[in-house]
């Protein structure tokens, strides 16, 4: 059963389960605020709500509701090697948020956890505290909005807005926070600085369209980078994960060409590039839950437990993306997933 | 339930109240009639909805649940409903408030259970204390949720083997002030007779929201999978390769049988008779998904 009527369901955060150790953390109070019609239930554990047995992801998808509880340790992982570093050693991530506003059908987040509630620690200042120790030896590298989208749920969260304002004081510290987000109202209360970078995710019109639900538009996010870029924000294009369809070519061409027609190159940090790719235990459960999606039944290749196109299809479309981006983007600024 | 067959498992909403005379008006209600094939529980049931009385306390509500389950396992759109009386703590809570529970805490375990609250409703809503035996008001301070009741965590433990969390509804009305050994049996039918159609039209319409989301392939379309993996001889490991690649191509383009047709048509792959041919046929097989 993975569709119902929309009139039956509740509105998104109609419920938010508090962990009874954090009721009166000032974060939780601020989020609780926001929310004054929600109805609110006191739990022991974050875990004993998300990580229940039987859960159905796609249906609580449809109807949301919001979690809040304390992060225990470690409160800073080594980043995945599926994912970019950057050409940056120590890199690391760190989540405040479990699970995305949105509902994009590829996304790797319905593989990894057992519930799509979302989950907001509010002990910000722990994971602060543990950046500042790896600090102590080594620059860092820190992604902080992978298993999220923080820019998205700025509105009730301003946790983008503490990394900031954390990010000032360590300049050793470079901080990507990836977002789809076209949320220019939060972007105006952020101050641009040299060590946060805003890393977009964008998609061709297709993609969007059909796989990625809830999200704004390629436009939309690009007037907003547009604008991010003229307040002298540090921005990072991401075609990633670029994703095998019919006409790609075509699709990914007018999609980087439109891109660098909105956007002054010259401004743009740096681009990333990365074929569609995911862990296969991740995949075998998207599939579970959401048998009638194309774009994750397609036949992947598994590698190392890693699922990707096959490998003449992925280096085709490297190369492709890249022969685009180069025109507007000098090499070395052009990262590609491999 | 000994020597009975289910006839039909396409019962829609499966109902459990602990007592009969929570069960009676429930009865009346939808004209459900006496199920006497089974012994061991009190059935009554319906082409759409089946009811049955567990009798009270926790152990013999997951006794209930697992006997009903196990006879008619639910499929993915079915929902089940506990519906039954609760004591309150609260004497400003007036008799006859209609909850929906959104926690269930287990007073002899400790444990608590969470249905999941996706769906509207026009009820109250509260947490429920479930004990095996009846708490009573002078102990009302220890139990740490409103309501209490002598079943919901055993329905929920064994509910949980057969359903998910989003299908199951723990509905309670407020018959006391924890005071059990003082309700009449009439006074209950008539607690729950007077809520049950307002319960019922909320059920009714919640389970009709609902959509079975249909397989993939058609049973035609298995057929043929079948036939040409036989025919191929293919191993478990190619067989799924060749499921994987049709499904991806029947959501991609909407039709995979002429792809298929046009292969097996091919002379000079059919049959196989060793292991390198059925590579070559393979191969040859999964390019016309490519």
């Amino acid at each position: 059963m993975n569709s119902l009527c929309v009139n039956l369901l509740n509105p998104p955060f109609s419920h938010i389960y508090i962990e009874k150790g954090v009721v009166d953390h000032p974060n939780t109070v601020k989020i609780l605020s926001r929310f004054p019609k929600s109805t609110q239930v006191i739990i022991k554990h974050y875990k004993d709500i998300f990580n229940r047995s039987r859960q159905n992801y796609p249906v609580q998808k449809q109807s949301q509701n919001l979690i809040i509880a304390e992060k225990r340790p470690p409160f800073v992982y080594r980043g995945s090697p599926l994912c970019q570093n950057f050409g940056n050693d120590n890199f690391y991530y760190a989540n405040t948020v479990i699970n995305c506003v949105y509902n994009c059908e590829y996304c790797y987040l319905q593989g990894m956890y057992p519930s799509a509630n979302i989950v907001v620690f509010v002990n910000l200042d722990d994971i602060f505290g543990d950046v500042r120790k790896l600090l102590k030896s080594d620059p860092v590298y820190l992604c902080i909005s992978y298993d999220t989208d923080l820019l998205a749920l700025e509105g009730f969260l301003g946790f983008s807005e503490k990394w900031f304002e954390f990010a000032r004081f360590y300049p050793h510290l470079t901080v990507e926070l990836r977002t789809k987000s076209a949320n220019l109202n939060s972007l105006e209360k952020l101050t641009p600085q040299e060590n946060v970078i805003l890393a977009w995710t964008l998609s061709c019109e297709y993609v969007w369209e059909k796989y990625e639900h809830g999200t704004p538009s390629p436009m939309q996010r690009l007037n907003c980078i547009e604008k991010a870029l003229a307040n002298g924000f540090q921005i990072r294009l991401c075609f990633d994960p670029v994703i095998y369809i019919k006409d790609w070519e075509d699709e990914y061409g007018r999609l980087i060409e439109k891109v660098f027609r909105e956007l002054p190159a010259g401004k743009i940090k740096d681009v990333s590039i990365g074929g569609f790719r995911i862990p296969c235990d991740y995949l075998k459960d998207m599939r579970k839950n959401n048998p009638n999606s194309a774009i994750i039944n397609y036949p992947f290749n598994a590698v190392n437990d890693v699922y990707s196109y096959p490998p003449d299809l992925s280096d085709r479309m490297n190369s492709y993306m890249l022969g685009l981006i180069r025109k507007y983007m000098p090499e070395e600024k052009i990262f590609t997933w491999k | 339930m000994h020597g009975v067959v289910p006839e039909d498992t396409d019962f829609m909403i499966m109902i459990f109240t602990a007592l009969y005379c929570e069960a009676k008006p429930i009865i009346r209600f939808f004209g459900l009639k006496k199920d006497t094939g089974h012994h061991l529980f009190q059935v009554f049931k319906n082409d759409d909805i089946i009811l049955l009385v567990t009798k009270p306390g926790i152990v013999n509500a997951a006794i209930g649940v697992t006997h009903l389950c196990s006879a008619y396992p639910p499929n993915p759109s079915d929902l089940l409903l506990n519906i039954g009386i609760c004591g309150a703590g609260d004497r400003n809570i007036p008799t006859g408030t209609v909850y929906l529970c959104n926690k269930i805490y287990e007073m002899d375990t400790g444990i608590y259970f969470y249905p999941d609250m996706i769906f509207a409703h026009p009820f109250e809503e509260s947490g429920i204390v479930s004990s095996s035996n009846p708490v009573s008001e002078k102990h009302s301070a220890d139990i740490p949720e409103l309501l209490a009741d002598m079943e919901a965590s055993g329905i929920y433990r064994a509910g949980i083997l057969f359903f998910q969390p989003h299908q199951m509804f723990f509905i309670k009305i407020v018959s006391d002030y924890l005071q059990s050994d003082k309700i009449d049996s009439s006074i209950v039918s008539e607690l729950i007779g007077q809520n049950i159609p307002e319960i019922a039209a909320w059920i009714t319409r919640l389970h009709d929201g609902m959509t079975n989301s249909s397989p993939v392939f058609s049973p035609e379309e298995e057929k043929m999978l079948a036939e040409v993996s036989k025919n191929l001889r293919l191993t478990v490991s190619m067989q799924n390769q060749l499921r994987q690649a049709a499904r991806y191509y029947k959501l991609q383009h909407g039709n995979f049988s002429a792809n298929l047709s046009s292969f097996i048509k091919k002379e000079n792959v059919l049959p196989v008779k060793n292991k390198h041919e059925r590579k070559r046929a393979f191969e040859q097989l999964m390019r016309e998904f490519a």
